[in-house]
């Protein structure tokens, strides 16, 4: 018996931590979105909305929520948030990142292609997102390399999300292996740290129709707040892993950084409360 | 509060006359004017009462004394050929009965007794709680009792004979129970059949002129002995019955021609649709057909009700249940005190009689409507939710309400003198005294909180009347010319009343509407009409007048919806029209059809502004906010709870109705836990449904467009007008509505 393929599959394991998890499209996968607010909408407008309406919108149509496990919408400051690396370009039209994690690469077709989206969601993302090509979106496997508490409140917490581009000349596998090991290093001094992770963009050949971003992988680095986040850049071990490491596998040109504070729309992979959970949840958290 | 009063009718075409019942504990000269009421609210933080006396044809000063008020519903058959003579010597009385509340005082289930004087014969329940059969001639009464006491809310088939010849009072009390029909089951086995017989001198009874079902008459007019509970098919017979004719009568059958005096019938009179009126028909030879006095209330379940349906409409022979309540009123009856004559020309408005004496001051509304449209602008004021509001105790009476309102009630003297007199009936919010729920409310008495200055005393602020003159002044202020209009003119004359006017603007909670008064606010939205609501949980419960008596309304509440009370099972449909009633959601009529928003929340404590969502930017309705900042907070302030969105809630929700091409403008945040969302969204009960958590808990601002250019601008709060006359009117929630409104009265299609 065959499995409807607009239906979500058995559900993967997230407890499991890949050790190379760039050298697999199988697994869990992340949606990673760059949405950019339409240009005659307030700031506010587009991250209240976002965050009280059109998240919480998705999430109640059961047909296509049924596919998200996990949901984070990250805002960004109105401002450039001093203290990242001089080469980080923040200019970026961004205002945030949308996260979504799907059971596999198989059913973000689904998912994407379910009635439910072109009929509910889309229209309701035409309000406030543009929707002229200026979005980007790339589909990751994650390497969780830090994750002290696996319940860890994400809201509120500030994250900065690293845009990498592969150095011209190395090969996947390289680079891939090399972030993965600037993960490593960012995280042997944690002090400022909440969370590190590295999401791998999918190996090709990606599934048909889907055009991603030209972004090889990002780097997630959460903190309590901004000062937590300028503290731990402000390092000298941490600036010398940055310059280290980014200058033997990344084009240094093109990193691209995005600071926002996090918000947790759904999580079924821990206990921490989130707008679609029945758990403690303060909208000002 | 001794001096006070009514208007009747509550809502008048100028033209047409309005009469006032005008009372006081102690008689003396009052004196009257008219006066338009422009602002209620005394908060200092907005204009205060504002008033204007109006020049009429009135005399300066009255005489104003005590009126009688009778509470109680009961019915009454009277009898002017003396048919009743022939109970005299012997007879015997019936009736399937199944009282709410027994002991502690003698009630009156059916007879022809006259309170009082002790004369007569009529079945009783004792102060004791037990069956009583009473016979007099107004020197001696005898009467017999059953040692069984009755048990409430159950079904029985009772009876009682008397024959002065033999000296015999004989009674029988027997269980009528199914399945259904009563509070428990077949399965216990509790006590309900008895007995009683008493040999003794009975006198021939002296019978006054009239059955009264459910309460005695004294000869004075004075009633007594007040029935609570429900009283089915009744009536009395010339002989005096044995068991096995008690046993006949009790399945339902009717007494042997030859000595049938009457039978009250009360499963007759249903239209095919399942209403019913205040008539009980007397199938006996006499047709002494009995009428109920303060709304008995009809389209109840019966003794033989089987479960199966739960309307009077489908199975009329089970629906013979009449409830009756001691503490019931809808018509106070009292004597006019004045008459006028409203003249043609006055500008509809809210009007009030105002009366003075003896250092005390009252207010009596009323609404005049124009005799023709004047205005671009009609204001639609709620009667019918003022109504369902009428004489509210929720402060007093409300088991939850100081926890919904999240503090402790705020009571004048007025409010506890009024509690402890409670002379003028209940709200649609409370319950009887047995706990059942009021169901009907009427303008024809005094109503504490129709009054231009109450505040009421659960939330101290005002609600309903008061609240909405917020509007009327903001009207005035801004010297724009409306027609004021009601519910009860939208009831009776539907999409006509509406179609002059460029535009309608709700007041603060239209949340009573019958049928047609839906209907008509369609109907002129297709034809091109600009409607702006501007409350909280509006077009919410199914309510109805008669045609003849718009006086009271009717309600069901039933399983949805945030209610006070809800109906029994089986008891889901208005006597009134037979309709089904509970919310117009459950029906296929939910707000958000209407007007985009429908209810989501409520919430007593503070009141949050709203904030310009991504919509309010699109070029289609960006002239709304014409004046205001991208990002400037709207209604961060107000006198109802210091801001525009709060008290009650409505949201956009396109999954209930809300037009597909709707514009989401605005929304308010951060409500607090004391705002829970709404009942009838939770299918599971669920930890997080209050502000803090809970996304859906918030009020919405909407627009859309209809066919024929019309257009819906609808702000889901309460307190949006209240916040209107802040800072002197200069503010942004007056901004935005004169943006609306003056868009609205050009002719052009605007979106």
């Amino acid at each position: 018996m065959t499995q409807d393929a607009s239906l979500p599959g058995p559900r993967a394991d997230y407890s499991k931590v890949e050790s190379t998890p760039w050298r697999t499209n199988q697994g869990i996968v992340k949606f990673i979105e760059f949405p950019a607010r339409l240009p005659s909408i307030s700031r506010r407008a587009f991250h209240i909305y976002w965050s009280r309406h059109h998240s919480t919108h998705v999430m109640n149509i059961t047909a296509f929520s049924q596919f998200m496990r996990k949901y984070n919408s990250g805002h960004t400051y109105e401002d450039a948030v001093p203290g990242l690396p001089a080469h980080y370009a923040q200019d970026t039209p961004f205002d945030g990142a949308a996260e979504v994690w799907i059971n596999s690469l198989g059913e973000v077709g689904a998912w994407l292609g379910h009635p439910a989206y072109a009929e509910l969601i889309q229209p309701d993302e035409g309000r406030f997102i543009r929707q002229d090509g200026v979005v980007e979106i790339v589909v990751t496997k994650e390497e969780r390399i830090y994750e002290p508490d696996p319940d860890l409140n994400e809201n509120g917490l500030t994250k900065a999300y690293v845009l990498l581009k592969s150095r011209a000349g190395l090969d996947r596998e390289a680079f891939h292996a090399a972030i993965s090991a600037y993960g490593r290093d960012l995280a042997v001094d944690p002090r400022h740290l909440q969370k590190l992770v590295v999401s791998h963009r999918i190996s090709k050949p990606w599934p048909e129709g889907m055009a991603l971003a030209d972004i090889d992988a990002v780097l997630e680095l959460w903190f309590k707040d901004c000062s937590a986040l300028q503290a731990f850049y402000a390092q000298p071990l941490t600036q010398a892993t940055v310059t280290r490491h980014e200058a033997a596998c990344c084009d240094t040109a093109a990193i691209r950084a995005i600071v926002a504070r996090m918000r947790v729309v759904h999580d079924e992979f821990s206990f921490q409360p989130s707008t679609m959970q029945p758990l403690a949840w303060n909208w000002e958290s | 509060m001794s001096l006070t009063g009514y208007s009747d009718p509550l809502s008048v075409r100028a033209g047409e006359a309005v009469s006032f019942m005008l009372g006081a504990d102690e008689s003396g000269s009052a004196e009257v004017q008219l006066v338009r009421l422009i602002h209620g609210d005394t908060n200092p933080l907005g204009p205060g009462f504002i008033e204007r006396e109006v020049t009429a044809d009135l005399p300066r000063a009255i005489h104003v004394g005590p009126q009688v008020t009778r509470k109680g519903s009961h019915a009454v058959a009277e009898d002017p050929r003396g048919h009743l003579e022939a109970l005299a010597e012997q007879g015997t009385l019936y009736a399937f009965v199944r009282p709410s509340l027994v002991g502690g005082r003698d009630q009156a289930i059916a007879g022809a007794w006259e309170w009082k004087s002790n004369r007569g014969v009529g079945l009783f329940i004792s102060a004791a709680g037990c069956l009583t059969l009473k016979v007099g001639d107004g020197v001696v009464t005898r009467q017999v009792s059953c040692a069984e006491r009755l048990a409430v809310n159950v079904w029985y088939f009772v009876a009682g004979s008397w024959d002065a010849k033999a000296g015999t009072l004989r009674l029988w009390q027997r269980g009528r129970i199914n399945r259904w029909n009563s509070l428990v089951g077949l399965a216990p086995g509790y006590q309900f059949d008895d007995d009683a017989t008493h040999n003794v001198a009975v006198p021939r009874a002296a019978l006054p002129r009239r059955f009264v079902v459910a309460a005695a008459l004294a000869a004075d007019g004075d009633v007594g002995a007040l029935f609570n509970g429900k009283i089915d098919r009744h009536g009395a017979c010339s002989r005096m019955l044995d068991d096995s004719q008690v046993t006949w009568l009790s399945q339902g059958r009717l007494p042997e021609p030859a000595s049938l005096v009457a039978h009250w019938d009360t499963t007759i009179g249903y239209s095919k649709e399942g209403a019913i009126g205040d008539v009980i028909v007397d199938v006996g030879p006499f047709q002494l057909n009995a009428r109920g006095v303060n709304r008995p209330v009809r389209g109840m379940t019966g003794w033989n009700w089987g479960g199966r349906s739960d309307s009077a409409r489908v199975v009329p022979g089970e629906y013979g249940g009449i409830a009756f309540h001691d503490d019931a009123l809808t018509d106070c009856k009292w004597t006019p005190s004045l008459r006028l004559e409203v003249p043609v020309d006055l500008p509809s408005g809210v009007y009030a009689l105002r009366i003075r004496m003896a250092g005390q001051e009252d207010h009596v509304p009323f609404f005049v409507s124009p005799a023709e449209p004047k205005a671009r602008i009609a204001v639609l004021m709620s009667t019918f939710t003022y109504l369902a509001y009428a004489n509210e105790r929720l402060a007093f009476d409300g088991a939850l309400a100081e926890a919904i309102v999240a503090h402790t009630p705020v009571m004048s003297p007025g409010d506890i003198e009024w509690k402890l007199d409670q002379k003028f009936g209940m709200s649609t919010y409370d319950v009887h005294s047995d706990g059942s729920g009021v169901c009907y409310s009427s303008s024809r008495r005094p109503i504490q909180n129709l009054r231009p200055r109450y505040r009421m005393p659960t939330i101290g602020v005002p609600w309903a009347l008061p609240a909405d003159l917020s509007l009327i002044w903001w009207l005035d202020a801004k010297g724009y010319e409306a027609d004021v209009i009601t519910d009860h003119d939208l009831h009776r004359d539907g999409s006509v009343l509406l179609a002059p006017y460029r535009m309608v603007l709700t007041v603060t909670h239209p949340e009573y509407h019958s049928e047609a008064m839906l209907n008509g606010i369609e109907d002129y939205l297709a034809g091109g009409g600009r409607v702006a609501y501007l409350g909280g949980n509006g077009f919410y419960w199914v309510t109805e007048i008669r045609a003849e008596e718009p006086w009271c309304i009717e309600i069901r509440r039933l399983e949805a919806g945030t209610r006070a009370w809800q109906a029994a099972p089986g008891e889901a449909c208005l006597a009134t029209t037979g309709e089904r009633g509970g919310l117009w959601r459950a029906r296929g009529r939910a707000p958000q059809k209407l007007v985009a928003l429908g209810f989501a929340a409520e919430g007593m404590d503070e009141s949050q502004p709203f904030e310009r969502l991504p919509d309010s930017f699109d070029v289609s309705v960006s002239w709304i906010f014409e004046g205001i900042g991208a990002e400037e907070l709207i209604g961060n302030f107000g006198l109802g709870l210091n801001g525009a969105s709060g008290l009650e809630v409505d949201r956009y929700d396109l999954s209930l109705g809300t037009p597909p091409h709707t514009k989401l403008l605005a929304s308010s945040f951060g409500h607090s836990d004391g705002y829970l969302m709404t009942q009838e969204d939770i299918y599971c009960a669920f930890p997080g449904s209050g502000g803090t958590q809970n996304p859906l808990v918030r009020g919405d601002i909407a627009y859309f467009t209809t066919a024929a250019g019309g257009a819906v601008f609808a702000v889901g709060s309460i307190a949006w007008s209240q916040a209107l006359p802040w800072n002197g009117g200069d503010n942004n929630v007056s901004r935005i509505l004169q943006n609306v409104v003056n868009a609205f009265v050009k002719s052009v299609d605007r979106g």
